[in-house]
């Protein structure tokens, strides 16, 4: 028995925005990376959703399917102080444009937003519901 | 769909059975019916409202479960736990509404003229 209809779809969103932003701040904190685990610099995470249907409730919801790398090419600076840099003293770095980084994290925020205000709504509905007759 | 199964509440189903009996308003019931009503669906009655109470109990009992794991650091769900919260505040009011109405009805009963 759910009163507040349509949460769970509601919460799932909440969850995929929260991990959206998760990497967003991953890939800003990242932004100056030059070595990662494989000793190349650090690639853009990129996450896609997909839905997901709940069996319980029947509501379809989102999560995360996949954190991808970013494979473009990032940029390549001269810079023969830098201990990463290669025998011409040019240095790969990162893929991450914070610019664009910060448009996926508004992005992000007003999605998750969006989301509560429905919770919200949902909620108010209910309430008033309850107070039908009073 | 709980306060539409609500048929011809009487003060006995309400719970008060012992105001009941020493009320005139009770004396008014034709004595048959009244018995034979509150024994039959008593039970029903007092089944349902438990079941209620159990779901509701059972949606607070979540929310404080979420609220635990948010709270030592199990998990970092905050929104899960404050949606759980909500909808243990939505079916407890609605056990409230229930509440009141029962107790309106009740009441009502009671300041009935003989």
């Amino acid at each position: 028995m759910n009163f507040i209809t349509g949460i769970n779809s509601t919460a799932s969103a909440l969850q995929a925005e929260k991990t959206r932003m998760d990497v967003v701040a991953e890939n800003i904190a990242n932004a100056h990376t030059t070595r990662d685990a494989n000793g190349e610099a650090y690639k853009r995470k990129v996450v896609s959703f997909q839905t997901a249907l709940d069996a319980s409730t029947g509501s379809t919801g989102v999560r995360v399917s996949k954190i991808s790398d970013d494979t473009t090419p990032g940029d390549v600076i001269h810079d023969p102080q830098h201990p990463h840099a290669d025998k011409d003293g040019m240095v790969q770095m990162p893929n991450v444009n914070t610019a664009m980084e910060m448009v996926d994290l508004i992005s992000a925020s007003r999605a998750y937003e969006a989301n509560l205000s429905v919770a919200r709504n949902a909620r108010q509905m209910a309430t008033k519901a309850l107070s039908i007759g009073r | 769909m709980i306060v539409g199964s609500f048929p011809n509440l009487t003060p006995a189903e309400i719970g008060l059975p012992v105001l009941e009996k020493s009320t005139p308003a009770a004396d008014l019931a034709p004595s048959g019916k009244s018995a034979s009503s509150s024994a039959g669906s008593g039970a029903g009655f007092s089944n349902f409202i438990e079941r209620a109470i159990g779901e509701v109990d059972s949606k607070l009992q979540a929310a404080e479960g979420e609220k635990t794991k948010v709270l030592t650091g199990e998990s970092n769900n905050l929104h899960q736990a404050v949606i759980a919260m909500q909808e243990a505040n939505v079916a407890f009011s609605l056990m409230v509404e229930v509440r009141n109405k029962l107790v309106e009805g009740y009441q009502e009963l009671m300041r009935m003229q003989v």
